[in-house]
């Protein structure tokens, strides 16, 4: 309800009267107080929300670093294999040249047989080595050379 | 215990030992010029044997290196028309008692080849006759043969102006080991070796080389040795391929690897009669070179 203010010259001016505007100031406070109560409540949530981003990054920090100890050890572990590739490499050059020398042939094979059945001489006996020889002259040799070990049946 | 070889191999055993023994009796032929190994693609091929002149005279140097060619070296031509073979047959009952040792299968297989070899050389040396080779060096009987009568044979070399390296000096048993009794020879502190008197060997004398053998051919020459070089006779040998050496169970060439001697082998069985045959034959031609090149020794 509004008031009708006189002025004078009888004038009529509309002005709230002190109840309305009490009442007026009581509907902003209670506003304020419930957007107070409105802002608590979205501070109180973010302060959850942080612990909890807290928790994760303290979570994840420690995967990294776990993650982190992992990835040395790991590291660690191809430098060691990087190595022992390396010395197996060397090592497996080393045995090839060794059995690739004519005297490990000759002693595998015997020297007439490894040349006369390419290298395969190994696997044949005596006679099956002289038989395998083609060349008249080559035979008569190699028969004389091992004639112990044919007549003996190797 | 005998090691024990199967039929199929016991050939190989045989053939092979057969080529040593053949070899080893027809050592002699390294004084004469030969010419083995090849084979032999139709009947009574000529093979030109070289033979070298080394008392040809060296042509004095004219301003080129072109004039004197051939003149100290010729070709004898050889037809190699002889073929000579020994076989040998083995019945089941036989083989088996014979063939399962592989020390047997070698003793035989080197009698088999020096068989071989004595007859080939016997003929070989039905060419060193006076019609060939002219008059005696040395006529005695084998008991009065000793090493003043081989130095005796060189000086008639000498006269004949045979070149005096490469001279061999062959000699029948009875003459080689009446020089084995020569105390020149079999005195080691004379000799200067033991062979002699240890092994049996005169390895030289008087700058020959020494052989003994048993093929010197049983003739009306009274022949029991000779001196030569290289020239005075060449000998071919070629392998004999057979028509279709697939009906063999093997027929195969053998060749030394020390002196390039050249042999056939032929192995088959006869299921008829249950009999295996084994063969071994040497193809061979020879000729007379230079007549001055040679000189008997006759008991005769």
């Amino acid at each position: 309800m509004q008031r009708v203010l006189r002025t004078k010259g009888n004038k009529v001016m509309n002005e709230p009267t002190i109840i309305e505007q009490l009442e007026t100031a009581t509907a902003q406070a209670v506003s304020s107080a419930e957007l107070v109560t409105g802002l608590q409540a979205n501070l109180d949530e973010a302060v959850t929300e942080n612990a909890t981003l807290t928790a994760s990054v303290e979570t994840l920090t420690a995967q990294s670093e776990l993650l982190t100890a992992e990835n040395a050890e790991f590291t660690a572990t191809i430098c060691k294999l990087t190595v022992s590739q390396t010395e197996l490499q060397a090592t497996v050059a080393t045995q090839a040249t060794a059995l690739s020398h004519p005297a490990y042939l000759d002693a595998v094979n015997g020297a007439d047989g490894a040349e006369e059945s390419g290298g395969e001489g190994s696997a044949l006996t005596m006679r099956e080595q002289y038989k395998s020889i083609s060349s008249p002259t080559e035979k008569s040799k190699f028969f004389r050379e091992n004639k112990t070990a044919i007549l003996a049946g190797e | 215990m005998a090691t024990t070889i199967d039929a199929a191999f016991t050939g190989d055993i045989v053939s092979q030992s057969a080529l040593r023994g053949f070899n080893d009796t027809l050592i002699p032929l390294e004084v004469f010029a030969t010419d083995y190994g090849g084979e032999l693609t139709q009947g009574n091929t000529t093979v030109n044997v070289p033979v070298y002149d080394a008392n040809s005279g060296a042509d004095t140097y004219a301003g080129s290196y072109i004039t004197g060619a051939g003149g100290s070296v010729s070709n004898i031509p050889v037809v190699v028309d002889v073929h000579k073979k020994k076989t040998v047959s083995f019945t089941d009952t036989q083989f088996a008692n014979t063939f399962p040792s592989a020390i047997k299968s070698e003793e035989f297989g080197y009698q088999m080849g020096a068989g071989l070899a004595a007859n080939v050389l016997a003929d070989i040396l039905s060419l060193v006759t006076a019609a060939n080779f002219g008059s005696a060096a040395y006529t005695d009987v084998a008991a009065n043969f000793d090493s003043d009568d081989v130095v005796d044979i060189k000086t008639v070399c000498d006269a004949a102006n045979m070149t005096k390296v490469m001279r061999g000096l062959v000699l029948s048993d009875a003459y080689y080991n009446a020089l084995l009794k020569d105390t020149s020879i079999k005195d080691a502190s004379s000799y200067g070796s033991s062979d002699g008197i240890v092994a049996g060997f005169i390895p030289n004398v008087a700058g020959f080389k020494t052989w003994q053998t048993g093929g010197v051919p049983a003739n009306a020459e009274n022949l029991v040795g000779f001196a030569c070089i290289k020239s005075a006779i060449a000998v071919a040998m070629r392998y004999l391929q057979p028509q279709s050496p697939e009906r063999y169970d093997a027929a195969n060439e053998l060749s030394d690897p020390e002196t390039g001697i050249v042999l056939g082998w032929r192995d088959h069985f006869d299921p008829n009669t249950g009999t295996r045959y084994m063969n071994l034959e040497c193809n061979y031609g020879k000729a007379v070179g230079q007549a001055a090149g040679l000189k008997r020794i006759v008991s005769a």
